[in-house]
């Protein structure tokens, strides 16, 4: 390892990991990131641009480098776009570039960079707009194909990723010294305290900063303060955890990754990566600051770095990336990098600073060691292909537009530069915090919040450490006394030795010989999105000035990293060319994720089977094993039917409904909607929730009823049984059991309080075995010898409660198929017993389990409605032919006022009606659309649709329930369904088509 | 009859994968008890009848004599569990307006206990469970994953939930999955 020092950093010299990048070997130390090993090794080209395709290399050492994205791992594993400066290091790690081809090395579309008058902001827009069809077929795939980053997997994610819920009286977001100062003191007030760091150990910039607390040693400090918090019961610590998202309420989101530090052999079987969501008393933001690059020409080189990020790799990593060095700054922290840099012997060329007369303890010390030190002179050219061999050095006037002195050239293989500090204020301006720009900071800083939070430390514009320590320490305080706690002893500020930081002057374009934007150098200011100054320039000319808009046009402060580099330099470059003081011209929105967070996390477990909880009935087992399909209903999973071995799907339902009319079919009904209903004034309140009336059923006996709400339009329906004077049994469709529940409970809590009813839901408590056909009294006789079955003794629409099978149920004989039928309801826990009682007493009948089709087409025999399948929530009951089950007497109901409504009272709204196709083996496809003249031309008025359409093997020929405009006065009429390839002819007709008397319910006595 | 025979729970296939945290009790008595707690005579008939004294702050579970407990589900509705049929209670209400409805079959009730039971539960549900916030004799309706449930902290690290019986499987299988870390 080329560039590593002797000794020092985080790392474990002892310990070696070997990778590939590339395709080529190298070795790293534990505790290193990909960027510092490959910087160890000498390797700075990382990528090529994603406009340009430029050679490029690492920036930064953190969350904010704006390049330095690899394709991490292969196969089923790998992804795409992850910086290098965030992974760490493991055994066996492979890497490689994107947005090459073939390889890094030789990119052939670095020709693009030679075409980069033509490629400026808004290039897509104004190019390819014409012809406009060539977009979709040619201009996209090509350009999606050069421009863009890495690929994504093929195959579908194997990783386990989960989710954890967290509630926390005080969250800390950042284990730098802030954050742990105010760890510390909210965990000593006894909060519950959760502190997120997204590094993998505590520190932050501790770890890259020498630096005295209290005369200890940083590293000492921070371990001290761990093992404090570790002592604490109500603390969690949780590293390598990235807060991605602050939502309202102090809702915040983030993501801990807890395996992929692991070699790949080590993953397996465990949860890769968690998402935390928090809900938190208080927050407090210790999310520090990024370092600002500066623009000047060709900026981008490989080897040009930022210099804070230098220094973390000096004293964290114990790597320097250079060994002839140039500094470039406009404020004193890169001093302290040189500073550093030359204590490791390495070579410092130059400190270029912008500003004149610099002095102070920094600046000071440098001279002293003989470097040189340029002031007022900036870098004005940079040179190197693959990495910076040089830079062209001038003096600059404050304020001008052009340079004009003579050029020094500077060898050099590293240019550190710093063109100050930025907070990150990406959570506090999610958390929808308004900013306000810091003249004398020259940054944006919180101004207010508008959560409960605290601010603190270098993300509000405290800089030095032991503003940060003493400003963590005073905001956990105030977030652990505001979320109820009581700080006990005086807070007792820490004392820090560092270096005095001088004034920094805001500086934000590096004038070249022609005005920026004019000549053919390339200012980057987004390096990952290749957006220039002079793209800039360009946007305001063509009259985007709103920040908001220069971000659309120019691409500045999108992508993975979200401008975390290139946004203040971008706005300080749009108000210098506006004439505006920076803090006119306003940041644009933050939005989550701070970093980007995997599909496979977000999803978690709801995955497959889990992805909707699945409802199944007590018999459940019994329909898998005997070959059903499902259908969803709801959540329900219902079988459908039960085709037998090389059983077509119209086969088995012939086979199903003629059974059910000749002989015995069984339902499982289990998923309708039971609905408990309890007190003196049951009966007035479903009266009032009912259209028809119930004051008068008997008990004993049921009662089919509609509900409609208040427009007149019918929402529910099913049957209720009178249990006792004051109790009814109230049975809804199966998808609508919550909504009704809600539904009477809305009413009874709001509008009508005073009625005395109680209501429970009762659906799981019963399984409900529905035994249908002419041969099921027999059946039930068998296995209910003490009930009375005489269809005199236990009529139609009655109940009786007693031992079936040796259990005690309730049988109901209600039917939705026109034949005798007793619903049988016990117990859910004892459904499947009595369900294999069922079966066993009707083998000498054939017994055929049927189930949701055949039910839907022996009801649609009987032209009985499906709530939801003939209604969508605009049909009144007189809509649906049935009057007859709207009072005429009762002073009021739901829905009652709205039936003389102009529009509902209408007659030529779409009513129900019957179909019977002129060809009787054509069955209409359900929702085909009808017209009155086959001849109509295009758009050809539709006068309604199909609503239920089947092949009915009992009559012989296929059945249709439709609605049609004014249908019911349109009997005997014919309609026409236009489809794709013809056109199929019906007549209207009764929707009853089977046993329109009901002389079958009795079924064979 | 006795009225647990026949009955079968909807998790008897997927108990064996359970770990040893994770169990079903066995059947129980339940009753939806609904009725006005201002009502003096209500709450004396529910006293009589099974020794409870209805909870009224939200969230609470009153105990009773012989393990009867009541769970404070809404002002006017409580859940009854006990071991031993609940017989006189309708008989008690019946000229006081409310209504007592068995429900012994509507939900099963899951044991989880243990170290782990705890971030189990953060896994599976948003509400606070922190000891500090949610204790031994509190009651929450809420949410396992994506199916209602009534989550009950019945000691320092066990919990009962009751799950309706269509969503008890999944709800099982993700709890079981959820256990999976700590058991490697």
């Amino acid at each position: 390892m080329l560039n590593r020092t002797s000794n020092g950093g985080k790392i474990d010299r002892e310990k070696r990991v070997n990778f590939v990048f590339n395709g080529l070997s190298y070795a790293g130390f534990e505790g290193d990131t990909l960027a510092s090993a490959l910087l160890a090794n000498g390797v700075h080209l990382v990528g090529r641009s994603f406009k340009y395709h430029r050679p490029r290399g690492f920036v930064a050492a953190g969350a904010e480098e704006p390049g330095a994205m690899v394709q991490l791992e292969e196969g089923a594993q790998t992804q795409p776009n992850i910086r290098a400066t965030q992974i760490e290091l493991y055994e066996g790690l492979k890497a490689s570039s994107v947005n090459v081809w073939p390889s890094v090395d030789f990119d052939i579309s670095a020709v693009n960079g030679l075409f980069a008058k033509f490629m400026t902001a808004g290039f897509y827009n104004k190019t390819f707009m014409w012809p406009r069809s060539f977009w979709m077929k040619l201009y996209e795939p090509v350009i999606r194909r050069a421009a863009g980053w890495g690929r994504a997997p093929t195959v579908s994610d194997p990783d386990i990723y989960d989710r954890m819920q967290c509630h926390a009286d005080v969250l800390v977001i950042g284990g730098g010294p802030t954050g742990l100062a105010a760890a510390l003191e909210a965990g000593r007030a006894g909060a519950r305290v959760v502190l997120v760091d997204e590094q993998k150990e505590l520190g932050g910039s501790l770890l890259s900063l020498n630096r005295e607390i209290d005369g200890k040693t940083a590293i000492e400090w921070i371990e001290q303060a761990k093992a404090e918090l570790a002592e604490m019961p109500d603390v969690r610590i949780l590293t390598r955890t990235m807060l991605f998202g602050y939502y309202d309420h102090n809702y915040l989101v983030a993501l801990e990754q807890k395996t992929d530090h692991l070699p790949l052999k080590d993953r397996s079987g465990k949860v890769r990566q968690r998402v935390w969501h928090f809900r938190a008393k208080q927050v407090v933001l210790a999310t520090g600051a990024h370092e600002r690059p500066l623009v000047f020409a060709d900026n981008d080189r490989p080897g040009i770095m930022l210099s804070g990020s230098v220094l973390t790799y000096l004293n964290r990593y114990g790597v320097f990336p250079g060994k002839n060095i140039v500094l470039f700054t406009n404020n004193d922290s890169a001093y302290e990098t040189a500073l550093a840099l030359h204590a490791e012997r390495l070579k410092i060329v130059a400190v270029i600073d912008v500003r004149n007369d610099v002095t102070g303890e920094l600046p000071d010390k440098v001279r002293e060691l003989g470097i040189q030190v340029l002031e007022g002179h900036a870098i004005t050219a940079t040179n190197g292909r693959k990495r910076v061999s040089s830079v062209e050095v001038r003096a600059i006037d404050p304020g001008a537009d052009k340079y004009t002195g003579h050029s020094i050239n500077f060898e050099c293989d590293l240019v550190a530069m710093s063109g100050g500090w930025s907070p990150v204020i990406h959570l506090f301006s999610q958390s929808q915090g308004k900013l306000k720009y810091d003249d004398d900071r020259v940054c944006y800083v919180p101004e207010k919040s508008v959560q409960e939070q605290q601010i603190a430390g270098s993300c509000s514009g405290e800089f030095l450490t032991e503003d940060c320590l003493n400003n963590g320490g005073v905001a956990g305080r105030i977030a652990a006394k505001k979320a109820g706690f009581s700080p006990k002893k005086e807070h007792e500020p820490l004392t820090v030795q560092e270096p005095e930081m001088g004034k920094m002057e805001p500086f934000w374009v590096v004038p070249g010989n022609v005005p920026v934007g004019e000549g053919s150098a390339k200012h980057f200011v987004d390096l990952q999105n290749d957006t220039t100054a002079a793209d800039i320039a360009l946007a305001i000319r063509e009259g985007f000035e709103s920040s908001e808009h220069v971000k659309r046009y120019t691409l500045t402060g999108f992508g993975t990293d979200q401008g975390k580099t290139s946004n203040i330099n971008a706005l300080g470059i749009l108000a210098g060319i506006l004439d505006k003081p920076l803090a006119d011209v306003g940041t644009t929105t933050f939005r989550p994720p701070y970093t980007p967070v995997s599909y496979g996390a977000l999803a978690g477990r709801n995955l497959g089977n889990w992805s909707d909880p699945v409802r199944v009935t007590a018999i459940h087992d019994w329909h898998q094993k005997n070959g059903a399909l499902f259908e969803n209903v709801g959540q329900w999973h219902r079988p459908w039917y039960y085709p037998k071995t090389a059983e077509k799907m119209q086969d088995a339902l012939n086979r199903e409904c003629l059974a059910v009319r000749n002989s015995i079919g069984v339902l499982d009904a289990s998923t309708l909607g039971k609905i408990d209903i309890k007190g003196p004034d049951a009966a007035e309140f479903l009266n009032r929730v009912y259209t028809n009336a119930w004051m008068k059923l008997g008990v004993g006996k049921v009662r089919y009823g509609l509900m409609c709400h208040e427009d007149g339009m019918v929402f529910d329906d099913g049957t209720t049984a009178r249990l006792a004077d004051d109790h009814f049994l109230m049975t809804t469709t199966s998808g609508n059991a919550a909504a009704v529940l809600d539904w009477l409970e809305e009413y009874l809590q709001t509008e009508w309080p005073d009625l005395k009813v109680y209501c429970t839901s009762v659906t799981e408590q019963w399984a409900t075995v529905s035994v249908a056909g002419p041969k099921a009294r027999k059946l039930l006789q068998k296995i209910a010898p003490d009930m009375d079955l005489r269809p005199d003794s236990f009529p139609f629409m009655s109940f009786k409660e007693g031992e079936v099978a040796g259990i005690d149920a309730r049988v109901f004989r209600i039917s939705f198929t026109g034949e005798l039928t007793y619903e049988i309801n016990v117990p859910w826990h004892a459904g499947r017993a009595m369900w294999d009682a069922v079966m066993e007493a009707g083998a000498e009948f054939e017994i055929t389990p049927y189930g949701t089709e055949t039910m839907h087409v022996l009801r649609a025999e009987k032209g009985f409605i499906i709530v939801g399948q003939e209604t969508d929530g605009t049909q009144t009951p007189q809509d649906l032919g049935m009057d007859w089950i709207v009072s005429k007497k009762k002073p009021d109901f739901i829905g009652k006022r709205s039936f003389t409504r102009s529009d509902t009272a209408a007659d030529n709204r779409k009513q129900l009606v019957g179909l019977l196709t002129d060809n009787p083996d054509d069955v209409l496809p359900e929702g085909a659309q009808l017209v009155l003249d086959q001849y109509a031309s295009k758009p050809m008025p539709m006068v309604g649709h199909v609503t239920s359409s089947y092949y009915s093997a009992t009559l012989g020929h296929s059945i249709a329930l439709a609605v049609v405009r004014g249908g019911l006065g349109k009997t005997g009429d014919t309609i026409f369904a236009p489809l794709a390839n013809t056109t199929i002819t019906a007549k209207i007709v009764s929707p009853i088509f089977y046993d329109p008397k009901g002389e079958r319910q009795d079924g064979e006595v | 009859m006795a009225k647990f025979d026949n009955w079968r729970s909807p998790v008897a296939h997927l108990s064996e994968g359970f770990p040893s945290s994770l169990t079903e009790l066995p059947f129980t008595h339940q009753i939806n008890l609904r009725g006005d707690i201002t009502d003096k005579a209500f709450k004396t008939a529910v006293k009589k009848a099974t020794g409870l004294v209805l909870p009224v702050i939200p969230n609470e579970v009153g105990m009773g004599k012989d393990n009867i407990k009541a769970l404070w589900l809404s002002p006017n509705e409580w859940l009854i569990v006990s071991d031993h049929e609940i017989t006189d209670i309708r008989d008690s209400l019946a000229e006081i307006h409310s209504a007592a409805t068995d429900v012994s079959a509507n939900r099963i009730i899951l044991g989880l206990s243990g170290p782990d039971a705890l971030e189990v539960l953060m896994k599976s549900c948003e509400m606070d469970l922190d000891p500090n916030v949610f204790k031994t004799g509190q009651v929450v309706q809420t949410l396992i994953a994506k199916s209602q449930a009534i989550i009950e902290k019945v000691s320092d690290d066990t919990y009962h939930i009751y799950v309706r019986n269509s969503f008890a499987a999944y709800v099982c299988e993700w709890l079981v999955d959820a256990h999976v870390e700590y058991r490697m």
